[in-house]
């Protein structure tokens, strides 16, 4: 996604710059663990007894850590070595594919879902245009006739395309999560994100259950510059969302970031009350919400996995935002979220700041688990 | 799902019994399995490994050895084990003979200390208390917010500066306007923090000493994972814990963390949160816990709660009733009350694999109007009769049946109607009783006998169910069967 920046040379720079900052801090903190591991010539029973103690306590779980372990044992078997440096790379190698499994598959979602978008608008076009002929014969004859299809200006940020008559239409984006998970902070991380990128970015106040909380997302939105719709503390969630896309259809927004009331994944009326949300969202603007994410807390144990199914259950989840890294927690679960479920982990948070935050790469965050 | 961890004891002791001694790899086999169920559990692996050394002792002691079940023995040690260490009594929580006593909440983000501090507050002003919560979170965006509108709600006192103050000063501060507002407790919400972050921990040594609080609360989430030993031993270190809260435990967390914070820290679990509004606080049950750790805790709360509609002793007199034949109309009515009240309950238990569909057909079945309708309707008519009508229906001849049509608002034709699907139904139960039951009532205890009998009276027309699932009538052509949800993409 980086990629489609539009960047300024220096506000590239800060990016990057912001980007390595927050991975550093999961380098002091989480980074590393792994390393130490390895110190040895060669690999004993007693290193893979090591190794899967130590991947526990990052709370990858039994099943995933005898996964891993098993493979790497079987690996380090065909190639017949024990040289320590032949298994960490096997070992290195079977992590990024565990995460990268599950970003393919992502990528191969979202392209089937562009696929769909597509034809959505071809026929919404192609509609459009019978219409247009009809009222207006002459123009199209003249060759006039402006493809209300026409590609985009080169998107700055993820784009949603354009409607049939050609207006812009906002990329809507669903956070959703547990009780504390981090979902304002994360939002409000997000927006930096996408206004650095040079998007203009509106944000929805869904919570309105929580006491504060949608004077917590107006002060962020303060903060980062983007506007903020809320109603009043209680009133309906999906009303906030649905003025919110509204306002961006109108105001020609780039990205709305709809924040969502915590709720727990047992809950079912307050799981219900999500699903509806998603539906008033969708009627808001056919094909959104674009992106729903989980925001995960990365000192979660083993019920991260049931959060993942039963939120991929409800409203089906594209990824997650896995926070608060800048402790001493590993996030493990999101790996066996990753290896179960496939859904992979998109950001990660890693502090209070609003530039405490990057796009997770797989490749970059395994090698920094085992960086000395 | 229900008891893997049992299961799988079994399995490893199955055939071992007839031998008559278990072998020293028998019972390593055994504590693998109770090493794995306590790690998905997220009990912390050091703590796990030190509670297997303790269980292995007692295991390879005769009594296992020798008995007729060695898996379920082996979960009986292991559970009893999990109580003993994770405190067997609740404790209170300590109030200054001097007033005012001071709390003091501490806690990673997120883990739920705004929300527990107003629920404390709640809790102590119902205990006769004058509470004052004071706003010390000047890091998070609107805490301060958050805490004078639940005050508000509550109608309890909060005392805040803002954010720019420092928060040992606002607690010191605090503490004056306590004694001038004649409040006897103090409640101090705290910013969250990490345990690594030095500069707020420090400040948080510097509340402490400005304060002295007489509990200091660390406010944990039931999910969290492995980290929460490093988390506890940190807060601990720093600043002396007296109690822990763990929060968050309505939703479906083994809470593993409870006993790895226990054992690391000594100190006593006293509250648990379980939901979101400020009542939602309860004294810790080691118990409870301690089973749902080992992976039957949901099955127990559930259980719980479908015992609030469907008591089993109660139950087991109707089966009773059932299989001599002296059900009543009043024990008819009683069904479907109970039906009714299940709407929330079968929600619940619809997240559940494998009693999932089944719920949740009976719940849509159930929420149709219709069926709402016809419910009431029966209920009407029934409450028209008098008791002993309800009780010996024979009784009520065309006169009777007259009046009581009168009585509910329908025609005498309903009347019958409903006498004869109660005959029919009765007749039913006593086959029934005799040999198996439906699949639901073996499930909640005789609500689905009944449900079976709500069955025959919404299809009017015949007179002999041949059907003893509850769901029939709904099944055939009714609207409002399960919603199609949509799946994204």
């Amino acid at each position: 996604m980086f990629n489609f920046f539009r960047r300024k040379k220096q506000e590239e720079a800060e990016i990057q710059e912001r980007t390595r900052e927050a991975l550093e801090k999961t380098r002091t903190s989480g980074g590393g663990f792994l390393s130490r591991l390895f110190e040895l010539d060669d690999i004993t029973d007693q290193f893979w007894e090591d190794l899967k103690e130590t991947l526990i306590k990052a709370d990858l779980g039994y099943n995933l850590t005898e996964k891993l372990i098993q493979q790497s044992q079987k690996r380090t078997l065909d190639e017949d070595t024990t040289r320590s440096k032949d298994v960490e790379r096997i070992f290195r190698g079977e992590m990024v594919r565990t995460l990268e499994e599950a970003q393919n598959k992502a990528q191969a979602s979202v392209l089937a879902n562009a696929e769909k978008e597509k034809q959505r608008r071809e026929i919404e076009r192609r509609n459009a245009e019978m219409e247009r002929r009809r009222k207006d014969k002459v123009q199209v004859k003249k060759g006039t006739f402006q493809s209300p299809d026409a590609p985009p200006a080169a998107a700055v940020i993820p784009s949603a395309g354009v409607g049939a008559q050609g207006e812009k239409r906002p990329y809507v984006i669903m956070v959703v999560g547990v009780n504390g998970s981090g979902k304002t902070t994360s939002i409000a991380k997000l927006a930096q994100y996408y206004r650095n990128g040079g998007g203009s970015v509106v944000l929805g106040a869904a919570d309105t259950f929580r006491a504060g909380a949608i004077d917590q997302l107006k002060i962020w939105g303060g903060r980062v510059g983007v506007p903020v719709i809320a109603r009043a503390e209680g009133s309906d969630p999906a009303s906030v969302a649905f003025d919110t896309v509204k306002y961006a259809n109108d105001n020609g927004t780039d990205i709305v970031i709809i924040d969502t009331a915590g709720r727990l994944q047992t809950n079912f009326n307050l799981m219900e009350e999500m699903k509806r949300v998603e539906r008033v969202i969708e009627k808001a603007q056919p094909g959104a919400p674009h992106e729903i994410v989980l925001v995960l807390d990365a000192v979660t144990g083993q019920n991260g996995l049931s959060q993942a199914k039963h939120f991929s259950n409800a409203v089906g989840i594209d990824g997650v935002i896995l926070t608060k890294l800048d402790g001493t927690a590993k996030g493990g679960v999101a790996f066996a979220i990753a290896n179960d479920m496939k859904i992979p982990i998109k950001y990660i948070g890693t502090g209070e700041k609003v530039g405490d935050f990057a796009e997770f790469e797989a490749l970059a965050y395994v090698n920094a688990l085992f960086e000395k | 799902m229900f008891d893997t961890l049992s299961d799988k004891l079994e399995g490893v002791f199955r055939g071992l019994t007839g031998r008559g001694s278990i072998s020293p790899e028998d019972i390593k086999k055994a504590m693998n399995e109770v090493e794995r169920a306590l790690i998905e559990a997220d009990v912390n692996l050091r703590v796990t490994r030190s509670f297997i050394a303790a269980i292995e002792e007692e295991a390879v002691g005769e009594k296992v050895l020798k008995g007729l079940n060695p898996g379920q023995q082996v979960v009986k040690i292991v559970n009893d084990k999990l109580i003993e260490v994770l405190g067997g009594e609740n404790e209170k929580l300590i109030t200054s003979p001097q007033a005012p006593t001071i709390i003091m909440m501490v806690g990673l983000q997120g883990s739920g200390k705004t929300t527990h501090v107003a629920k404390l507050a709640r809790m102590l002003r119902k205990g006769g208390k004058r509470p004052l919560m004071v706003a010390c979170d000047t890091q998070r965006p609107a805490a301060v917010d958050q805490l004078q509108t639940l005050g508000k709600q509550l109608n309890i006192p909060v005392y805040s500066e803002g954010t720019e103050p420092r928060p040992p000063e606002i607690a010191k501060r605090a503490l004056d306007a306590a004694r001038k507002g004649g409040n006897d407790v103090i409640i101090l919400d705290t910013a969250g923090r990490l345990q690594i972050d030095d500069a707020l921990m420090t400040e948080l040594e510097e509340v402490k000493g400005n304060t002295k609080p007489h509990e200091i609360l660390l406010v944990v989430d039931a999910m969290t994972g492995q980290e929460s030993v490093n988390v506890a031993e940190e807060f601990n270190r720093r600043v002396g814990l007296t109690g822990v809260i763990l929060t968050k435990m309505d939703g479906d967390a083994r809470g593993g963390a409870a006993l790895s914070v226990r054992a690391v820290t000594g100190v006593p679990i006293k509250f648990m949160g379980t939901g979101e509004k400020t009542d939602a606080i309860e004294p810790f049950y080691p118990d409870r816990i301690a089973s749902r750790i080992l992976g039957m805790g949901d099955i127990l709360t559930l259980i719980e709660k479908a015992q609030q509609q469907f008591d089993e002793a109660e139950a087991q007199k109707l089966q009773e009733k059932m299989k001599k034949g002296s059900f009543d109309l009043e024990d008819f009515v009683d069904q479907l009350r109970k039906i009714r009240k299940m709407g929330s309950l079968s929600g619940l238990l619809g997240l559940l694999p494998g009693v999932g569909k089944q719920m949740k057909e009976l719940r849509n079945a159930l929420e149709t109007p219709e069926a709402e309708r016809e419910l009431s309707r029966t209920e009407a008519i029934v409450m028209s009769m008098t008791k002993n009508e309800r009780h010996n229906p024979d009784l009520i001849d065309s006169s009777r049946r007259k009046r009581i049509a009168k009585g509910s608002g329908v025609q005498v034709s309903d009347v019958n109607n409903l006498l004869q699907q109660f005959r029919t139904m009765r007749q039913m139960m006593r086959s029934m009783g005799k040999g198996e039951m439906p699949n639901m009532g073996a499930l909640m205890g005789g609500g689905g006998g009944a449900g079976g009998g709500f069955g025959g009276v919404n299809s009017r027309k015949s007179n002999q169910p041949k059907q003893v699932d509850p769901l029939a009538a709904y099944k055939s052509g009714k609207p409002g069967g399960p919603r199609p949800t949509k799946k994204k993409k």
